[in-house]
């Protein structure tokens, strides 16, 4: 049993270095060195250059993009805050009903892939959007143009403000009620409570979450490509400097900038995340605010943002299903007509989706495992990987992992362009540390003694994991892959760069139906791809017994 | 009552579970007066938790009223009660120093800087905390936050210092020591302290009264040692300290005194007893099954005389004093004797027998299965 305590930390550490070497270490390190070559040359030690790095001091389109990027993501952070935290505090510590469908509504902007809304925020707000032609009609007034920072703002906020959201509403459940209590037996009032004791205590919750969306609105491409216009931020920069002229190398500085912009962001959460104070969290129900007007404010926020931010599916599933749409506000005709026509299209891709995606969650369910278990086991011989593994999933935008991928596996020794393998590869590279962190989860709450137990009444140890760990972790793992497996599905900024023909996804198809601007087929490709998602995301939570918000926060 | 008491009087608390309603308190009436150390006592779920968060001003009671001196608390939100309060879990502000954790109180009376400073630093020595002041919450052991906790609550003088399960989160030997230095504190202090507590023996160690709760209601309240000699029902008499409960019939009775038959004793042998105290509602009619309550220490063991018989099952000395455990036939479970010295001729496995004084019983009636 020793020896085996002993072995393990190293054939997980064995196992994460490779890993990390070959989908992680080896791809950046040509990035780097794509990004030190001019364009057209190969990479010598007698042509390094910093010249594509130059034009963020010289172009003004780069610097726009990158002031941009920066705007956007900050201006979607303070919105996000601006709509979650009322919401947090509200659902927390106001009497309000339905509180479970507001939980689980709120969750459904973050399982719904953001540029699937993007594009509905145009069919509302564009030029010829409802919302424009209604208000138009009525008031004679024409809405700012939903294209450029605006509309990234508002689609990035509303997509991404559930983690807010959920971070604060935890953090608020958890707090010890009778900390509020005992400042208001010391003679305090609400809003003094509030202003000295809550935000205080929750203030950490708020800056990690908003240091979140941050990371996320940095790294998303599909919200600016559908919305930006010419509105240009760093992935959208990226993606034409790839696509447009073929410039790997100008690319790959463009992919280290905003990658050191992410990096920069996660040192702020980390430093947050540990002021984080720890509360009690006892059993006691904190007494909520029961005044009508309390009430009648706390129910009218909530079920605005609620409905702004759902608007968007909602949309979608509504233009999925309109068969005729003139000039009237709602379609003229409804039917199946969309999906028909989708039919074929939506069959070959969502066989890719499946097998891409499949393949992606098995191989992390395999990995994560492995090395979560010896991790957890192994005490602290591997603790920093643990962190760092946490982290790796934020820190890189899927733009630069598709980068990463596109310049390492072009060439040999490795030769993956093209294949399906690429893109395995990359969304394991996305998405194992979500169930490693799972993995290890389930695995720290099972008790040391339990397999210690099970070894002393004669089992093996290949017995111990069969009978006791897997049936104790199991459900866990499964409910982690389902939820790998559901956000891989609307997965589109790594897959952008590295898809061929042969394996196009459902996203992908999507996001050139809106491209070609045929929203009627894009929404029912959509919808079938929001139903998959929120259908797979219940599955998990139903296996894992356990709300939907509790599994994003 | 003294006009510088409070007064809780037919307090109800009626909490909506499942679209049940439950009464968590029903009809609660007593008093407590100025420097006095009141416990609600009782196990959990019984109410006592939920009656002091009504005198809190943290749940709004369903019924009833709490008044301290004279005048009514009903409109009085709890910032403005000038209590008190020290919570089970400490609750201290994590994000604040111990020193600002005390001055919070006083900072919301805008007392001045160098009185606010003169205050804290004084409540700080009595509770022998002032080297932790700069330290944070999270960086003291449980009893220091405890204190830290007492602290908070008593440096705005308040008129009553509220304590919820205050020791329940202690070790041992540190929960006997913060009892007394609470007690010692409430005295010096001269303020009204209510406690609650699940702890028999600690609510009859610092109290000046008991207030046993059970099920929402409040069935009997008294100094300790009256609750203890006089429980008044059999859920006080097993509650507080130790009891044996002996099955018997009555047979006659004549005024507070009754003639019982133990079953152990053989047909047709009675044994007179005073049924307790001269409380009417407690005489139980002729003829009904009743039970018999006597405490350890009551029972005397010898190897001759005893009004009955029974055998040793076990011997344990607990240092400052023996226990024995005593089957007797009749008795489900054993019988309970506890003597300050060894009884010589008593042996585990041997024979005994057992006799009481008639005043120390007291007659219960058997409820009902």
């Amino acid at each position: 049993m020793t020896a085996r305590y002993e072995l393990a930390p190293i054939i997980a550490g064995v196992l994460a270095i490779a890993a990390a070497t070959i989908f992680l270490g080896y791809p950046l390190a040509h990035v780097v060195i794509n990004a030190v070559t001019p364009h057209g040359q190969d990479p010598a030690l007698g042509n390094l250059t910093v010249r594509n790095f130059e034009r963020f001091f010289i172009s003004a389109s780069y610097q726009r993009a990158l002031w941009n990027s920066v705007v956007s993501s900050g201006g979607a952070t303070l919105l996000a805050a601006a709509f979650a935290v009322p919401m947090a505090y509200t659902v927390a510590r106001v009497d309000i009903a339905w509180r479970p469908l507001i939980l689980a509504l709120s969750v459904v902007p973050l399982i719904a892939p953001p540029f699937i809304g993007a594009y509905a925020w145009i069919m509302l707000l564009g030029n010829n959007g409802m919302i424009t032609q209604t208000i138009l009609s009525i008031f004679g007034w024409r809405l700012p143009s939903i294209y450029g920072a605006f509309g990234v703002i508002v689609a990035l906020a509303l997509s991404y403000f559930p983690y807010i959201f959920l971070i604060v509403q935890g953090a608020l459940a958890a707090t010890d009620p009778a900390i509020e209590e005992a400042a208001s037996m010391a003679g305090a009032s609400r809003a003094r409570v509030l202003r000295t004791i809550t935000i205080p205590m929750i203030a950490p919750a708020i800056g990690a979450g908003m240091m979140l969306v941050f990371i996320k609105a940095l790294g998303d491409f599909g919200v600016p490509s559908i919305l930006g216009g010419e509105y240009q931020v760093l992935p959208t920069l990226i993606y034409y400097q790839i696509h447009g002229f073929f410039n790997l190398n100008t690319g790959s500085a463009i992919a280290i900038v905003n990658l050191l912009l992410t990096i920069l962001a996660l040192a702020i959460l980390s430093a947050i995340s540990r002021r984080q104070v720890a509360t009690l969290s006892g059993t006691a129900r904190a007494t909520r605010l029961t005044s009508p007007a309390a009430r009648l404010a706390g129910n009218t926020y909530i079920w605005l943002v609620l409905i702004l931010s759902l608007l968007p599916q909602a949309m979608v599933l509504l233009y999925s299903f309109a068969e005729r749409w003139g000039d009237t506000l709602l379609p003229s005709v409804y039917g199946f007509d969309n999906y028909r026509r989708v039919f074929g299209e939506a069959l070959a891709t969502t066989w890719n989706t499946v097998l891409l995606s499949g393949a992606a969650t098995i191989a992390c369910l395999a990995f994560g495992t492995i090395t979560a278990y010896a991790t957890v086991r192994g005490k602290a011989v591997a603790r920093w990987a643990l962190d760092l593994t946490i982290m790796l999933p934020f820190v890189l935008p899927g733009l630069v992992v598709g980068v990463a991928y596109l310049s390492a596996f072009n060439d040999p020794p490795i030769v993956l362009t093209g294949t399906a393998a690429i893109l395995v590869f990359a969304y394991f590279t996305r998405r194992v540390a979500f169930i490693f962190r799972s993995a290890a989860a389930a695995i720290g709450q099972v008790d040391n003694k339990l397999e210690e137990a099970s070894s002393i009444c004669g089992a093996t140890w290949g017995a111990t994991m069969r009978r006791v760990m897997v049936p104790l972790i199991g459900p866990a793992l499964i409910a982690g892959g389902v939820l790998v497996f559901a956000t891989l599905i609307g997965e589109i900024s790594a897959t952008v760069l590295l898809y061929s023909a042969q394996w196009k996804t459902i996203s992908i198809a999507i996001y050139e139906l809106v491209n070609a601007n045929d929203l009627a087929k894009a929404s029912a490709l959509g919808t079938l791809c929001n139903a998959l998602t929120l259908f797979l995301v219940l599955l998990a939570s139903g296996l894992l017994g356990r709300n939907m918000s509790e599994m994003f926060r | 009552m003294a006009a510088d008491g409070l007064a809780v009087s037919r307090l109800t608390k009626r909490f909506l579970v499942d679209g049940r309603t439950v009464d968590a308190v029903s009809d609660v009436s007593f008093e407590v007066a100025a420097g006095e150390f009141f416990t609600m006592l009782g196990p959990s779920g019984c109410g006592k938790t939920t009656t002091l968060r009504m005198v809190a001003g943290l749940e709004t009671p369903s019924e009833g009223a709490v008044t301290f001196r004279g005048r009514d608390l009903a409109s009085v939100p709890a910032r403005q009660r000038n209590i008190g309060m020290v919570f089970q879990s400490y609750a201290l502000f994590p994000h604040l120093s111990v020193f600002e954790n005390v001055a919070y109180g006083l900072r919301l009376r805008r007392t001045q800087a160098k009185e606010l400073a003169r205050a804290v630093s004084e409540v700080l020595d009595l509770l022998h905390l002032s080297e932790f002041a700069d330290r944070m919450p999270a960086s003291l052991s449980g009893g220091q936050q405890q204190r830290v906790s007492i602290a908070r609550a008593l440096v705005y003088r308040p008129d009553i210092l509220l304590l919820d399960e205050p020791l329940a989160n202690l070790d041992a030997k540190l929960r006997l020591h913060m009892r007394e230095e609470i007690r010692g504190l409430q005295r010096r202090l001269g303020i009204m302290a209510i406690y609650v507590t699940h702890d028999q023996e600690e609510a009859m160690a610092i109290s000046d009264r008991v207030a046993v709760f059970d099920r929402g209601r409040l069935i009997q309240i008294g100094a300790p040692a009256r609750v203890y000699s006089d429980p008044t029902s059999l859920f006080v008499a097993d509650f507080i300290g130790k009891a044996n409960f002996i099955p018997v019939r009555v047979i006659k009775r004549d005024g507070t005194t009754a003639d019982v038959t133990m079953p152990w004793g053989g047909l047709g042998q009675t044994n007179r007893i005073v049924a307790a105290r001269p409380d009417e509602d407690r005489l139980i009619p002729i003829g009904s099954d009743g039970l018999l309550m006597l405490r350890p220490e009551h029972l005397a063991l010898s190897d001759g005389a005893g009004s009955f018989a029974g055998h040793v099952k076990r011997v344990q000395f607990l240092g400052s004093t023996v226990r024995y455990a005593v089957a007797v036939d009749g008795v489900a479970g054993d019988v309970l004797v506890e003597s300050p010295r060894a009884i010589a001729d008593i042996r585990e496995g041997g024979p005994c027998r057992l006799g009481y004084s008639d005043a120390d019983a007291i007659l219960f009636e058997r409820p009902r299965p």
